[in-house]
């Protein structure tokens, strides 16, 4: 056995050995740290686990990124990551990798990941949803880079279904019935964390992408190697419309309120839907 | 060249004083040249000092020194990826050894993708430039030749290999390949980008190894096989299979075209 293969056994029988009774989970949620899990509504909190004492002999990098938490949804066991390894943190890609390979030795085989994002098309608002069916990495690194454990998956995994096509057609319909607006997205990954020029804004654009985030492209990758489907979905709290930026007046703090009111919007219109896409899938 | 280097190649010489002016890099889907190839001896890497060692089981890792078309030439069979983990510097050490040992011409070779709607799986490519998307370089904290962009692949081999394709009826494209780190094949979004910017061609290798030639003074001649279609509007989902398929199609064309172009290199 690969000595990254029984890191992610370790990690996840710490997990498993937490579990509620009766807990079989299959669906895994990934959110930034700063959404409260309890806006979405149908969400039962089951008990949680903070990542730090998953690594407790951790460098600092790691500590205060979030926490695990046990939840049920419409009758849906749901492992949550309330809280990402960030790369722009500093965290290896492995380290970024290893969380959603210890996802699928728990049980799981479908992941939706909720990531911040910033607009680059021009038809997209602020607090409205970013569907995600195509990605480009240009984050200049790659989680499977290294020797490849066979166990884990194959050495060039095909990305043509990255984002599974028969997930998002569901979640798009449900969209449709709730009437929610529907932004398909090819969103762009870079490192981050620093906001972008308005030239990188206009070269994102040009180059195919609707949106730009930071965490979203190594998660999706390491869940194609490892078999599993994947939901991206976009919480648009910034706009990136190139033309735009260089009028925009607002003062930082403004921008970082509108931010902020942004992804409450998001988040809530989302709320609206995420019970009914755990049903779903 | 560091130290490392100069106990790999004072190893290596100690076996084989003699000058070899050519060096070939096989990349996948040249295996088969290895068979045209009298072989005097070869090397294994593990053998060599400080030499780094190929993980890939389908990669044997050799050092193979012997005579095509008359020829005196080096063939590295097994190389090794940056995708595998290994650094820059790992990734172009057999290049420093290769110079030593007296190579004058190298002619790397690989896999790839096509995104130019006007290319097939089967074709062959000769590299004429490249757009870096490694986001690393081997050059860096190296003495570097600035100079050199301009005939990065050598026009003199690029003609040479044109005229010799031409000859034996092979039909060969020319292009621009753009490495990438993979090791995931590229998604549609990814393709369209690459296309949209001005590639033909996206692998994952041989870059890091034709920059370090160029740098230290060696003509280079990249030459492709393409083994699959990374066209956005239709993309498939790529087989293995279909891949190793097309190399066996493209190899044989491939490997006249090297005997017949070593032939004519004028060393």
């Amino acid at each position: 056995m690969s000595e990254q293969l029984e890191k992610i056994l370790q990690t996840s029988g710490l997990i498993k050995s937490k579990f509620p009774k009766n807990f079989k989970p299959e669906i895994s949620l990934i959110t930034e740290r700063n959404i409260d899990i309890k806006e979405f509504s149908g969400f039962d909190i089951l008990g949680e686990l903070s990542f730090d004492s998953l690594f407790p002999d951790t460098e600092n990098l790691k500590r205060n990124a979030g926490k695990v938490l046990f939840a049920k949804c419409k009758g849906n066991d749901i492992i949550v990551y309330n809280g990402r390894f960030h790369y722009y943190g500093g965290i290896d890609m492995r380290d970024i990798g290893h969380m959603i390979y210890v996802l699928r030795y728990l049980g799981i085989n479908k992941i939706i990941s909720i990531d911040e994002v910033g607009h680059l098309n021009p038809r997209f608002h602020c607090g409205e949803i970013a569907l995600i069916y195509d990605h480009i990495n240009l984050i200049g690194d790659n989680p499977l880079i290294g020797k490849n454990d066979t166990e884990l998956g194959i050495r060039f995994p095909d990305m043509s279904n990255a984002y599974d096509k028969d997930i998002y057609k569901k979640v798009f319909k449900i969209f449709q019935e709730e009437k929610i607006k529907i932004n398909e997205s090819v969103y762009l990954g870079t490192i981050g964390p620093q906001s972008e020029t308005d030239a990188e804004a206009r070269f994102y654009r040009e180059i195919g992408a609707d949106v730009v985030g930071y965490a979203i492209v190594p998660e999706d990758i390491t869940s194609v190697h490892a078999g599993m489907s994947f939901l991206g979905i976009g919480l648009i709290t910034r706009e990136l419309v190139a033309d735009k930026m260089s009028e925009d007046e607002r003062s930082e703090k403004q921008k970082s309120k509108d931010q902020k009111e942004s992804l409450n919007t998001a988040v809530k219109e989302l709320g609206k839907v995420l019970k009914e896409i755990i049903k779903k899938i | 060249m560091s130290v490392k280097h100069e106990e790999a190649v004072k190893y290596i010489k100690k076996l084989h004083p003699e000058e070899y002016s050519i060096g070939i890099i096989l990349g996948t889907g040249l295996g088969g040249l290895v068979n045209d190839i009298e072989i005097k001896s070869a090397i294994d890497y593990s053998e060599i000092p400080n030499f780094p060692v190929s993980t890939v089981e389908s990669h044997s890792g050799k050092l193979i020194f012997g005579k095509l078309s008359g020829k005196n030439i080096i063939a590295m069979q097994g190389r090794f990826h940056y995708y595998e983990g290994y650094s820059m510097d790992e990734v172009t050490f057999p290049v420093y050894v290769l110079k030593e040992l007296g190579v004058k011409y190298l002619i790397v070779s690989n896999a790839c993708g096509a995104v130019n709607p006007n290319f097939r799986k089967t074709d062959l490519m000769i590299m004429t430039s490249h757009i870096n998307l490694l986001f690393d370089n081997p050059l860096k904290n190296k003495v570097v030749n600035f100079n050199s962009g301009s005939n990065f692949y050598s026009k003199n081999l690029i003609a040479l290999a044109e005229e010799t394709a031409l000859e034996n009826g092979i039909d060969i494209q020319k292009g621009t390949y753009v490495p990438v780190q993979g090791p995931n094949l590229e998604t549609v979004a990814e393709y369209r980008m690459i296309r949209k910017f001005g590639g033909d061609t996206v692998g994952m290798s041989t870059i890091p190894e034709a920059m370090t030639a160029n740098n230290i003074g060696m003509e280079v001649l990249g030459l492709s096989i393409i083994t699959d279609e990374g066209f956005p509007d239709t993309l498939r989902v790529a087989m293995l299979k279909d891949i190793l398929e097309a190399a066996g199609i493209a190899e044989p064309k491939l490997t006249l075209l090297i005997r017949k172009l070593v032939k004519k290199i004028n060393n």
